[in-house]
């Protein structure tokens, strides 16, 4: 069945949301996404996110999210959060063709990378970027990736200053 | 005078980039770094980046650099991009007072949580980042960092569109 692809706009925020949850359920991270459908539309309409949906006969079936990051190394870069393709409209090219609109983003811009992160379960998707050139960079340099939360900020950052670190 | 903070100018665009390269060759990546110190200097002008200076009895002792990213799931964050303490001067609290600041700033703003990466080698790094509340999300949900570099992306972005997968 042939798709389109299209810029996601606000109008698309609802259907978006409702993919977000789908994907991290699928991730087994259903706690994940804390943004609510207006600020999920709020950031599309100031530009703080962008990306593209898939649609057959009209129907939203996939997206894919992003924001630009500035690297200290490489300068400005995209960081694409969230690429899904709904189970029913699997294997037919929609996925890459998501891919297709944010590379040529990046291309347009001459951006030094693109980035994104994938959990190391999960196979198909691992292969799926290996095929399109893209660099595990645990394996390649070793990196891993770190979070300091909300509650340890604020520990941190009211905490007595003799806490033996 | 001992440990001094202050946020970086555009004006500190020279010693930010001698930081750079010397923590780049402490991460046996010397190549990494390929802005210039003139992109350097407009990208914390037009605040797509931003740092940190320490100074300890006035020499230059440190610095930290991050820059603000919104994600689907959590909003707004702040991604720690580099922290550092020159050899010669740690031991003296120059590091613990680098990220207490940087706290404060995303406790001040409320965000979701401040994100950096480590090397997986760099354990005196990683009892730093855990004796402050981070959490190594690599490790806890699986997470790996995947990039796809300039030259893919052309590749990926001219190629023709009925190509095989």
């Amino acid at each position: 069945m042939s798709f389109t692809i299209i810029p996601a706009t606000t109008d698309h925020a609802a259907v978006i949301n409702s993919m977000t949850h789908e994907l991290a359920e699928f991730e087994k991270l259903p706690k994940g996404p804390e943004l609510s459908e207006n600020e999920l539309r709020e950031a599309i309409a100031e530009k703080n996110l962008f990306g593209f949906v898939a649609l057959i006969e009209e129907q939203v079936v996939g997206f894919v999210m992003c924001y630009y990051g500035f690297s200290t190394w490489q300068g400005k870069f995209i960081f694409m959060e969230d690429l899904y393709v709904r189970l029913a409209h699997r294997k037919g090219g929609i996925g890459k063709a998501l891919w297709k609109e944010v590379a040529k983003v990046a291309f347009e811009q001459n951006l030094r990378r693109i980035q994104w992160t994938v959990l190391d379960w999960n196979t198909n998707a691992i292969n799926f970027y290996k095929s399109i050139g893209a660099t595990d960079m645990h394996d390649r340099d070793g990196w891993l990736d770190f979070r300091l939360f909300r509650p340890a900020i604020a520990k941190f950052v009211g905490g007595n200053s003799d806490n033996g670190v | 005078m001992p440990l001094q903070i202050i946020s970086a100018t555009s004006a500190h665009a020279a010693e930010i980039n001698t930081l750079l390269h010397e923590l780049a060759a402490f991460e046996k990546l010397p190549e990494g770094p390929e802005l210039s110190e003139g992109e350097i200097g407009e990208a914390i002008a037009n605040k797509n980046l931003h740092g940190l200076l320490a100074y300890m009895d006035e020499e230059l002792a440190g610095f930290a650099l991050f820059d603000y990213s919104f994600c689907t799931w959590q909003g707004k964050y702040m991604f720690l991009h580099e922290i550092f303490v020159r050899p010669a001067h740690r031991k003296h609290g120059v590091g613990k007072g680098l990220w207490k600041a940087i706290a404060k700033l995303a406790h001040e703003q409320n965000l979701a949580r401040i994100q950096l990466d480590v090397l997986d080698w760099n354990t005196d790094a990683i009892k730093f980042y855990k004796a402050f509340g981070a959490v190594d999300f690599t490790k806890e949900e699986g997470w790996r960092d995947f990039r796809v570099p300039r030259s893919e992306i052309a590749k990926f972005a001219a190629a023709n569109p009925s190509a095989a997968v």
